[in-house]
């Protein structure tokens, strides 16, 4: 990559940060806070807005973010130069096909990518939630596939507040409000869970974040 | 005259230079033998440091300058207040247009000293234009729209009508006042500061009551400012007597937003607006009573003068 690329790449990547964190109040959280190794991670985090991924990639302090690549759909990104470059060069995405004739190939790719010393940011629902009733949509079971092929890595459950009501379906004009991110504990597969078990296991950790609020 | 103000300022710098010193220097060795709750105090400190840096940087950069700081002060408080209280999408198009709408047009107004305008446009307009808005929803749903509209209205009023009169304050051109008006806004600051300081070392050193009934806290508050506005009466255009008097109403406001303001966020069952680093307040925590205040001076300081 030449080095007026590198310099671009550097330029969007700041001032992605600084929009974003100044939206919606997002800050990086505490070292002390994570008392993980950088690598061998997977972040998984419930989908409301095209925003999610850069909300969760600027709350993971310096040396986790830098780590972190997210999982992104090739058949939208590779789409024109812009996006090519924000995906390869800014966000450093791993790019996978999604059209469903190869589920394993993307739990391959996925594994190659951890045992190569990355962590990945993940969202199990598949799609954006837009309804405004369900607070987290059922997870597909990708995410188990890979529990299975790698049972060492950290899934650590990421809650992403409030984005919802930033821009919800059918409206416009976003509000910057302050959105919150919680991270939670990792958890791993135990040996013997089930597909079904572990599903439900990693939905209920990371719907266990979200912060009861009464809604008056 | 600049010369008196900067005075004033140099005085005020120089006394928090002293806390400050007293907080890292001195209190660290006296700390473990007494009980004191130091939070509180170096809290405090801090947001007296930063509130008397941006009336400084309000009062050196000028009128433009000084109303785009408050702008954004502004923006700030009503992003805290509505990321609270925004609950339900059919709230969406009315809290946008605070945002888009709102605040900008009543920061041009003041900036233009349309100040008759700016009394009016949220408190008249603003205030019928939501529930005009509101004629679509269903009729049984109407009374719960019009009370959250009504949450939503208050904070409008509280953070961008309130916050928009100290640069009023600040603009306002008074006859028979030489002096710079931001010693007004100081005047009003410290009246507050201070009363809340006398309470706190009344509720911590010398009574052992606990929290006393309502009546005695406003006569208390009200005495206190009336004694601190007697003080920094040459800070203002005001005579001694009328020093007194306005001290007392703008302790009472003061006092009675905040309970307001405290009562609204007990019944969202959280401790402070924002999410800080240090505790749970946010800024509008600390200004609400600058909030309320404001206005109310800005009002006398129009008539009077």
């Amino acid at each position: 990559m030449s080095f007026i690329s590198k310099l671009i790449a550097k330029l969007t990547d700041r001032s992605i940060y600084l929009l974003v964190s100044f939206l919606t109040g997002i800050h990086p959280k505490r070292k002390e806070e994570f008392n993980y190794p950088t690598h061998g991670n997977v972040y998984y985090a419930n989908h409301n807005s095209h925003a999610d991924f850069v909300m969760v990639w600027i709350s993971l302090p310096k040396p986790w973010r830098n780590d972190a690549r997210p999982v992104a759909g090739a058949d939208y990104w590779l789409k024109g130069k812009i996006r090519r470059f924000l995906i390869n060069h800014v966000f450093k995405g791993l790019l996978v096909m999604r059209n469903g004739n190869d589920p394993k190939s993307i739990t391959q790719q996925m594994s190659q990518s951890i045992t190569a010393g990355n962590s990945l940011i993940i969202f199990p629902e598949g799609t954006r939630n837009t309804s405004d009733d369900i607070q987290l949509l059922p997870f597909k079971t990708g995410i188990y596939h890979l529990a299975k092929e790698n049972p060492n890595i950290r899934f650590i459950p990421i809650w992403i507040d409030k984005i919802n009501r930033v821009l919800p379906k059918g409206k416009l004009i976003p509000i910057p409000l302050i959105c919150d991110v919680h991270i939670g504990q990792p958890i791993q597969l135990l040996e013997n869970e089930s597909k079904e078990e572990f599903l439900a296991r990693s939905r209920n950790t990371l719907l266990a974040l979200a912060p009861k609020r009464s809604d008056v | 005259m600049n010369t008196s103000t900067n005075h004033i300022f140099i005085i005020l710098f120089s006394v928090l230079t002293c806390l400050t010193l007293l907080r890292y220097l001195l209190l660290p060795k006296i700390i473990t033998q007494t009980t004191l709750n130091t939070k509180y105090f170096y809290s405090r400190l801090d947001s007296w440091w930063i509130s008397l840096l941006v009336l400084w940087l309000a009062h050196s950069l000028g009128n433009i300058a000084s109303t785009i700081i408050f702008f954004i002060l502004s923006f700030i408080v009503l992003r805290e207040f509505m990321s609270l209280v925004y609950r339900k999408r059919e709230d969406h198009n009315n809290i946008a247009i605070a945002f888009y709408l709102v605040l900008p047009i009543q920061f041009c107004l003041i900036l233009t000293k349309q100040y008759y305008l700016a009394s009016i446009f949220i408190p008249v307009y603003i205030f019928f234009l939501f529930p005009i808005l509101a004629n679509k929803t269903h009729a049984s749903l109407q009374q719960e729209t019009l009370s959250r509209i009504s949450t939503i209205q208050i904070g409008l009023l509280v953070t961008i009508f309130g916050v928009s009169h100290l640069p009023a304050i600040l603009t306002l051109p008074i006859k028979s006042f030489e002096q710079n008006n931001v010693l007004i806004i100081l005047f009003m600051f410290l009246a507050l500061q201070s009363s809340d300081i006398a309470k706190y070392i009344i509720d911590n050193f010398i009574s052992n009551k606990g929290s006393h009934s309502t009546t005695i806290n406003y006569l208390f508050y009200a005495i206190s400012g009336s004694l601190i506005a007697i003080i920094l009466h040459t800070l203002t255009p005001f005579s001694i007597f009328q020093a007194a008097i306005i001290g007392a109403i703008i302790n009472l406001v003061g006092l009675l937003g905040h309970n307001m303001l405290e009562k609204l966020k007990q019944s969202y069952q959280v401790a402070g607006w924002g999410r800080l680093s240090y505790g749970q307040y946010g800024i509008l925590d600390r200004i609400d009573k600058l909030c309320f205040t404001a206005p109310i001076l800005f009002h006398i300081l129009y008539t009077i003068y």
